[in-house]
């Protein structure tokens, strides 16, 4: 398969084919980015049929406004992912009283990974599982409990027994540390 | 919230982790901060890496179905060309302001009397009358085409519902729209005045509505304005220039053999001659006035949000001939 690298160029391409109506860029973006989205969304809705939901949204986003992705801005994963994390903590957070309520096992689907997945981008998420896995352990779960728990920093300090401020000053310590961590591997250009 | 105490808030923000009611405030603090946007930007990315490690293959049907609902969603031809494509980027544009409006931010007031909420329905009531107008109404309210009326008819029968129910009815009437635009028509009506007008006209002053109509949210939530592009600030204000003649004619400040000179600066703005009078050319130099005003304060003048005696311009020549043009430049407002 030959698929060109996520370039600045290319993002502005792919998003000008998208603003002509152009179904066959939809597509790739799908192929660049399909299994990133539905991971990210499966990991913290813990619920297959509202992780592909969730997926489809996000495709069909970038499809009905184009133009506000904007490539100077930020890279297409990070438009891409900001939404998916949104939309699925926003589900999380509905879903909360009766997910308390009924307490189901809920079962990962199986699947294997997309081998059409760019090498690049797979050693990229590498980099940060090996970056997430050397932070203080405090950090490391306030990561979890925020970004895949989808709690908000005040959820956060309660669960970890730490004041707010604690909290906040974990989450961006460890952000800060992980972004280092990216900004040192020269992923930038990519990115 | 202090902008110290909002700094401290960058990292949950970019982690969407933030309280719901603080999320407006950190908002409006990147908007006028930007190492502070810069900051979240760079967290947003590592953020959006975190997720990258839990990549999965989805279900491979979900591929087709995605291109499905995409194709079910189209949103009407290829806006390929500029006026299309200025009236779909503001409408995107003004859709992606309302999900981050607050309930405290819905019941704020905006300039032109309407809390925000009822600008966001007035808006529908506008949109859908066009598109009744094009043979497609796209809601069961007969409301008749009286601005005010509609408008009123609208506010009540939407009152109790979600604003995303609004949201729907708008959504429609704007595929309508831009499936209109794409069919080779080359008029269409603004029922509220009861006439046929160019394609042009219809997109332009929809466009233009919809983005002063943001603003006027922005504005009354305490957020920073968000001019439109500079290639969409230039076209809006070329179509003012050239229906200028007209409007002067309208409001009965026509000035035949007259011309002026409007010099708009800023990012998107030239130089026009103007002739004063419906159905003249305009004249060479010297002119008889000369207006230089920034661009964006030109068209919010153009759409009432700046009177004649607040908008800063600079004048030479016949001081009568100016007042004409920037009390007559506001007809835009009534299309």
């Amino acid at each position: 398969m030959t698929m060109e690298m996520p370039t600045v160029a290319w993002e502005h391409r792919t998003r000008d084919r998208l603003i002509a109506a152009d179904e066959a860029a939809l597509g790739e973006c799908y192929d660049q980015y399909a299994s990133f989205v539905y991971g990210l969304a499966l990991r913290v809705v813990r619920d297959a049929k509202a992780a592909e939901d969730i997926t489809q949204d996000v495709f069909l986003g970038l499809w009905e406004k184009p133009a506000c992705f904007e490539p100077e801005k930020g890279a297409l994963r990070t438009w891409l992912g900001t939404l998916a994390h949104r939309r699925a903590v926003d589900h999380v957070r509905r879903e909360e009283a009766r997910r308390r309520r009924d307490e189901t096992v809920l079962s990962r689907v199986t699947a294997t990974p997309d081998v059409e997945e760019m090498a690049l981008a797979l050693m990229t998420a590498e980099r940060v599982r090996g970056a997430l896995d050397s932070l203080p352990p405090e950090q490391r779960e306030a990561i979890q409990l925020a970004y895949f728990d989808g709690k908000t920093y005040r959820e956060v300090a309660v669960i970890m027994g730490i004041p707010e401020g604690t909290a906040k000053s974990r989450l961006r310590l460890a952000l800060r540390r992980i972004a280092s961590t990216l900004e040192s591997e020269d992923f930038r250009q990519w990115a | 919230m202090s902008d110290d105490a909002l700094r401290e808030l960058l990292a949950a923000y970019a982690l969407n982790a933030c309280e719901p009611n603080e999320v407006a405030q950190v908002e409006r603090y990147l908007a006028r901060d930007p190492e502070a946007a810069a900051e979240v930007a760079q967290l947003s990315t590592a953020a959006a890496w975190i997720g990258a490690t839990e990549a999965l293959t989805p279900p491979a049907e979900l591929r087709a179905s995605v291109l499905a609902a995409a194709r079910a969603h189209h949103r009407g031809p290829a806006p390929d060309d500029d006026l299309t494509r200025l009236y779909r980027t503001e409408t995107d544009r003004f859709e992606t302001l309302i999900p981050t409006l607050e309930s405290d931010d819905l019941a704020a007031m905006t300039a032109n009397g309407l809390s925000v909420r009822d600008l966001v329905i007035h808006l529908a009531a506008m949109e859908s009358m066009i598109s009744a107008g094009l043979g497609a109404p796209v809601s069961n309210l007969d409301a008749g085409t009286d601005v005010d009326q509609r408008t009123a008819m609208f506010i009540e029968a939407y009152a109790l519902r979600p604003i995303e129910d609004v949201l729907v009815l708008w959504r429609e009437a704007i595929a309508r729209i831009t499936e209109w635009a794409a069919t080779g028509a080359t008029t269409g009506p603004l029922p509220w005045l009861g006439i046929e007008v160019g394609r042009d006209t219809v997109l332009i002053s929809r466009a233009f509505e919809t983005w002063i109509h943001a603003d006027d949210i922005r504005r009354a939530t305490g957020r920073q304005l968000e001019p439109p592009s500079p290639a969409h600030l230039h076209c809006m204000a070329d179509f003012s220039m050239r229906s200028l003649p007209t409007w002067l004619d309208v409001s009965g400040r026509s000035h035949p053999g007259c011309t002026a000179r409007v010099v708009l600066t800023g990012a998107g703005g030239g130089s026009w001659l103007v002739p004063l009078a419906p159905r003249e050319s305009a004249g060479g130099e010297p002119v008889d006035v000369v207006l230089e005003v920034d661009i964006v304060e030109w068209c919010h003048r153009i759409g009432e949000r700046v009177t004649t005696d607040a908008i800063a311009v600079r004048v030479a020549g016949d001081d009568a001939l100016a007042t004409d043009i920037l009390e007559a430049a506001s007809a835009l407002a009534t299309l």
